[in-house]
C-alpha cells in the first residue's frame, strides 16, 4: 500500500474550486494556499501520506514526531466550500507524485469540484518577483485569460505533484488554470531563506482577479513591507561590513 | 508497478496493417523522420498512452538509457500556453494508410509496462508489420542498415531493399523494447538504422542529415512523398558547412 488517506472531518458538499501551492523556489505558491487557509479559517480535511515521500520524519519544537505528509483543507466561501491542497516535500518518484495528485483530484472530484488552479513560482530577480504568468487546459480559457490582461506561458515545465495535477486535471476535462509567478529568493548572511511574499501576494491578486473572490489582503500587504525593509536593512548592513573591511585593510593590495 | 499507472486514451478508430514507430534516442534520428512525416502528411492523432512512469525532467543522461535509482522527476508540459501531460502519440496518415507511433521514454519502472501498452493497442488497431526507425554509429556499417525479429523476414526485406545487418549490440528505450517485444505479439517488426556519429556529451542532439538519408529510404520503400521540411534542411546545410575547414581551398 503506497498510498494512505486520512479523512480527519466531515466532507463538505457544493465545492467548485481547488486550490494547490506547494513549497518551492521563494516559498511563495506555499504561502498564498496557506493564506487563503488562514484568511477563511479552513479546517483540514484529509492527510495524505506516500511511501514515496522521503524516509524521514520532522519532529517539532515540542519534541512530537510527525510522518513526511500533504494536507488538504476545506475552507467556506459565502456558500461554497474551497479546497486548498498543500505540502512541504514532494514524492521521490514521477509514481508517487502521480499518485498523490491523483489521489487529491478524485477526492476533489468526488465534492464537486469543476475548476483547478496550481500556485507555481519560478525563479528570477528582483524585479520578476511578483510577474504573473498563466497557463491553462485549453486554448479557448487560454484567450479568455488573454483578455483579462494575463500573458501566456510559452514553454515550460511544471514539475512533481503540481504538475501531474494540472497534467491529469486538464486531461479529465477541468477547467484547469496555472498561476505561475516569478519569485527572488533572498538568502540571509547566515543562509537562511527569505520567503518571497511579494509573489505570493500576487498569486494571490491573479487567483481574486479569476475568481471574483472577495480576500482581504492587508495582512500579506504588511508581510511584503516588512520583508522589503528587512532585505533593505540587510543589504545596508553588508554594505556598511564591506565598506569598513575595505577601509581597515587599506583596499586591495594590487591596486596601487 | 501495478497496471494502472498507464492507460490509453483513444481519440478515433481506424485499422491498419503498417506502423512506423521512433523515439527521442541516438541522435534523435527516427524521431525527427517520424515528425517530419506526421508534420507533411497531415496525420491525425488518433490514441494517447499515458503513463506515471513519464518523467518530464530525466535524471539520468541519455533518457533512453533509464536507471532504476534515478527515476526522473513527473510534472506536466506547457506548450503555448496550454497544459499537457507527456505521452506516446498514435498519428493516422490516411494518404500512406499508416499508423505512426512517437515515442516517449519512461522511467525504469515502467518500460515494459508502455511498450506492451503500446503493442496491445497496435495489435488492436490491426497492425501487422511495424518499422522502427533508429540511427546507428558502426564505422563499418552502411549508411541505411536493418535488422529483424526472424531471419525469414530479414531475409525478404534484405532481397526488396538490398539492406544489409550492421548494428549489432543494445537497442535502448522504448523503440528498442517495442521491436523487441513485437515478435510475441506475432508482428512482422523491421529495424531500420541509419548511420550517424555519436556525440557523447549530448547522445540525443538531433542529426538531421541522418533522418534526411532515412526520410528518403522510407519515400522509395513505402511510396511516400515527404518532403523535409525547411528547418531540417537548413540544419543539415550547416552541419556541412561546419565540417569542412574554413579558407582551405584545396579541401
Amino acid at each position: 500500500m503506497p498510498l494512505e488517506k486520512r479523512l480527519t472531518s466531515e466532507l463538505p458538499s457544493q465545492c467548485r474550486v481547488l486550490v494547490a501551492g506547494w513549497a518551492g523556489p521563494g516559498y511563495s505558491a506555499r504561502i498564498a494556499a496557506d493564506y487563503l487557509v488562514e484568511e477563511f479559517r479552513g479546517e483540514l480535511l484529509a492527510e495524505i501520506y506516500s511511501y514515496h515521500f522521503p524516509a524521514h520524519v520532522a519532529v517539532s519544537k515540542e519534541g512530537i514526531v510527525e510522518l513526511v505528509k500533504c494536507s488538504l483543507f476545506k475552507c467556506k466561501v459565502e456558500e461554497n466550500w474551497l479546497l486548498v491542497f498543500s505540502g512541504d516535500e514532494e514524492p521521490l518518484t514521477p509514481e508517487g507524485q502521480f499518485e498523490l495528485a491523483k489521489e487529491a483530484l478524485e477526492i476533489a472530484t468526488k465534492l464537486g469540484v469543476r475548476e483547478v488552479y496550481i500556485f507555481d513560482a519560478v525563479p528570477g530577480t528582483r524585479e520578476d518577483s511578483g510577474e504573473i504568468k498563466v497557463a491553462c487546459s485549453d486554448g479557448a480559457l487560454l484567450e479568455q485569460l488573454k483578455e483579462m490582461g494575463f500573458k501566456p506561458l510559452k514553454a515550460h515545465r511544471i514539475i512533481g505533484v503540481l504538475g501531474m495535477l494540472a497534467g491529469l486535471a486538464s486531461e479529465r476535462g477541468l477547467r484547469t488554470t496555472c498561476l505561475v509567478t516569478g519569485t527572488y529568493t533572498y538568502f540571509t548572511p547566515s543562509g537562511r531563506m527569505v520567503a518571497d511574499s511579494r509573489a505570493a501576494k500576487a498569486l494571490l491578486e491573479a487567483f481574486c482577479k479569476l475568481t471574483g473572490l472577495q480576500l482581504d489582503l492587508s495582512r500579506i500587504s504588511r508581510e511584503v513591507k516588512l520583508t522589503d525593509s528587512f532585505i533593505a536593512e540587510l543589504e545596508a548592513e553588508k554594505r556598511r561590513l564591506l565598506k569598513a573591511a575595505l577601509k581597515r585593510e587599506g583596499g586591495p593590495s594590487y591596486v596601487r | 508497478m501495478s497496471g494502472d499507472f498507464t492507460w490509453v486514451k483513444i481519440h478515433k478508430e481506424v485499422k491498419a496493417r503498417k506502423a512506423l514507430a521512433a523515439s527521442p534516442g541516438l541522435r534523435s534520428v527516427g524521431f525527427l523522420v517520424v515528425n517530419e512525416i506526421v508534420r507533411c502528411l497531415k496525420s491525425e492523432l488518433v490514441a494517447e498512452i499515458f503513463s506515471a512512469h513519464f518523467p518530464v525532467i530525466y535524471q539520468s543522461m541519455p533518457s533512453y538509457s533509464p536507471q532504476p535509482e534515478l527515476p526522473g522527476i513527473g510534472g506536466c508540459i506547457i506548450d503555448e500556453g496550454v497544459v499537457r501531460l507527456p505521452s506516446v502519440k498514435i498519428f493516422w496518415c490516411s494518404e500512406a494508410g499508416l499508423l505512426v507511433v512517437v515515442g516517449y521514454h519512461a522511467n525504469f519502472n515502467g518500460q515494459y509496462e508502455v511498450a506492451r501498452k503500446v503493442l496491445d493497442l497496435l495489435k488492436s488497431m490491426g497492425v501487422e508489420e511495424l518499422y522502427v526507425l533508429a540511427a546507428h554509429a558502426k564505422h563499418e556499417g552502411g549508411e541505411i542498415c536493418c535488422a529483424a525479429v526472424a531471419s525469414d523476414l530479414l531475409e525478404v526485406f534484405k532481397g526488396k531493399t538490398g539492406l544489409q545487418p550492421c548494428s549489432t549490440g543494445p537497442f535502448l528505450g522504448f523503440s528498442g523494447l517495442l521491436f523487441g517485444l513485437a515478435q510475441s505479439y506475432k508482428m512482422k517488426a523491421v529495424a531500420l538504422f541509419s548511420k550517424t556519429e555519436p556525440d557523447y556529451d549530448n547522445p540525443e542532439i538531433p542529426d538531421p542529415r541522418a533522418a534526411i538519408r532515412l526520410l528518403d529510404f522510407l519515400n522509395k520503400v513505402f511510396g511516400l512523398a515527404v518532403k523535409p521540411s525547411k528547418e531540417l534542411v537548413e540544419a543539415a546545410k550547416a552541419i556541412e558547412a561546419e565540417r569542412r575547414p574554413k579558407g582551405l581551398t584545396y579541401f
